[in-house]
């Protein structure tokens, strides 16, 4: 059999090893980017404002034909009542479920509050 | 420098080209897609195959190295936020299927360039390398950067 072996096992050691870092999240955002505090994902919030919300409120909350939401300081709770009864030409409960909670994690952290 | 802190200035570096963070991993996985393509070309010329293309020579060895460094350098990007920030996740069969052929993808690449190394091993075996890492590689840019410009938006 010839040395085969050697990189299979260096390739193995490596695969752990991304697997363990993976497992740890070292970087993964704390409480202050307000990703975990409402129970959304902070990474899957991101995308589904990029497909739901960012054509009126721009594609990092800027404003558009939607009012600004980056660095206003909205809450969780004001986030979630707007998009549960809309406003103006914002239709309500635009996203449900999980999808509004994650977005709703994701605009926290942009408003900043 | 505190942990968040580094998400933060790796999210402010990425966003001053693309429009987030996940936008930049879908792109930068997409450029190092079309570079492995670019590799398994110029190995199949190498190995006298695709004859349609120029001689096998010095000039289509060293494209083939070189997309081969620019793909490993656009993927360390991906790694550093899919691993040290989304880290293993399986919520749906896509983001498992992703998340265990991420798991792989740098095991099966330094393998192969371990292989590439080795003269004594049987000719099969590196194309058989070559290729697994490219599929590695497709099946990880199907599973997020083809899922993202199809289900999110396709834009920078």
């Amino acid at each position: 059999m010839p040395r085969i072996w050697r990189p299979l096992l260096v390739g193995a050691v490596i695969v752990l090893a991304v697997f363990l870092l993976a497992q740890a999240q070292v970087f993964e955002p704390s409480a202050s980017t307000g990703g975990p505090a409402t129970g959304g994902d902070f990474y899957a919030g991101q995308l589904v404002f990029e497909r739901e919300c960012a054509a009126c409120h721009g594609l990092q909350g800027e404003g558009g034909s939607g009012p600004r939401l980056e660095g206003t300081g909205l809450g969780a709770e004001v986030v979630s009542s707007q998009i549960r009864q809309g406003s103006g030409v914002m239709p309500a409960g635009l996203v449900s479920g999980q999808d509004e909670a994650d977005v709703v994690a994701y605009v926290v952290s942009i408003a900043g509050s | 420098m505190p942990l968040a802190d580094v998400n933060e200035v790796y999210t402010d570096i990425v966003t001053a080209v693309f429009s987030s963070s996940i936008a930049a991993k879908a792109w930068l996985a997409t450029a190092a897609v079309a570079l492995a393509f670019v590799q398994v070309t110029t190995a199949a010329r190498i190995y006298g195959r695709l004859r349609f293309m120029p001689d096998r020579g010095p000039a289509i060895a060293l494209v083939h190295r070189w997309s081969g460094r620019l793909a490993f350098l656009f993927t360390l990007p991906v790694f550093f936020h899919c691993v040290t920030i989304l880290g293993f996740q399986t919520p749906d069969t896509r983001a498992a299927v992703h998340s265990v052929a991420g798991t792989f993808v740098y095991g099966v690449f330094a393998a192969k360039v371990l292989i590439v190394r080795d003269r004594s091993l049987p000719g099969w075996v590196l194309p058989a390398a070559g290729l697994t890492l490219a599929s590695t590689l497709v099946l990880l840019w199907a599973t997020s950067s083809l899922w993202y410009f199809t289900n999110v938006r396709f834009g920078f």
